[in-house]
């Protein structure tokens, strides 16, 4: 008979908002290493940037109630809140670019929510060949 | 010896749970994929964990949380739906890194169903 899964089988994770306000969304940043006071500056301008453009030219799929705020927790730990009415829409291609941008450019990420795609030091040993199934990836069982 | 893949795929919970109790139900995936994707209506799948788990993140049904689940499915199958073309293999465009993808057409799905095995991750 065949396994009924529940919620309690699943790893969960989930998008941060605050108590007072369920539309206040907050990610964490890790940084590969501490960011000067101009570094630090840079990324807060980037995801305020990030906001005018999107909030001004209505192109990503608009929906932003106000500015982010930035708040460096230490100086390679950042977060990042959205204040928005959902959480889809297109703006987010825009904003990972950017981040991934920055990553490579001035500061690696480390990890984004826990998650390490940013991280310009691990992408090229984990990138899978182009055309071939990886062999090496492939589990043998009898 | 039998050769195993497994890919992964991120999501919401609740899809996430539908897909293992049930399996992949070609009218639940119409009905929430809306937007364009790059290869046409599908689904997709992830050879690395940790990109299933950035398309987890934005998920937009993801209210309740988001998940990653993995699916193990003889190379063979594979193959063969990759030379019927009811699967692609290819680099996942408009992501900040560098990494590959599995899409599976819609008309594979009850062969999937047969021939995988879906499991939390």
């Amino acid at each position: 008979m065949k396994q009924k899964y529940t919620l309690n089988d699943l790893t969960v994770r989930h998008h941060q908002t605050t108590e007072k306000d369920n539309m206040a969304y907050t990610h964490k940043v890790l940084f590969n290493r501490p960011l000067s006071l101009r570094e630090q500056q840079q990324f807060t301008r980037l995801l305020i940037s990030f906001y005018d453009v999107v909030h001004f030219s209505q192109r990503f799929g608009n929906g932003f109630l106000a500015e982010p705020s930035i708040t460096f927790m230490t100086p390679d730990q950042a977060s990042y809140t959205f204040y928005r009415e959902n959480m889809g829409g297109d703006w987010k291609e825009l904003l990972f670019a950017m981040l991934a941008t920055f990553s490579t450019e001035v500061v690696g990420i480390a990890q984004h929510d826990g998650n390490p795609v940013f991280d310009p030091t691990r992408i090229p040993k984990n990138s899978p060949s182009e055309n071939a199934l990886d062999l090496s990836r492939l589990t043998k069982i009898n | 010896m039998k050769e195993i893949l497994k890919l992964y795929h991120g999501t919401d919970v609740d899809s996430a749970l539908d897909i293992l109790n049930n399996g992949l139900d070609t009218e639940k995936l119409l009905l929430l994929q809306t937007q364009p994707v790059q290869l046409g209506t599908g689904w997709y799948s992830a050879f690395d964990a940790d990109v299933a788990w950035f398309f987890a993140s934005i998920a937009p049904h993801a209210i309740l949380g988001y998940t990653v689940i993995e699916m193990s499915l003889p190379i063979a199958k594979l193959e063969h739906l990759l030379a019927i073309k009811l699967a692609r293999q290819n680099r996942i465009a408009n992501v900040p890194f560098i990494a590959e993808q599995v899409w599976f057409a819609v008309n594979s799905f009850d062969f999937l169903n047969e021939h995988a095995e879906f499991r939390p991750y």
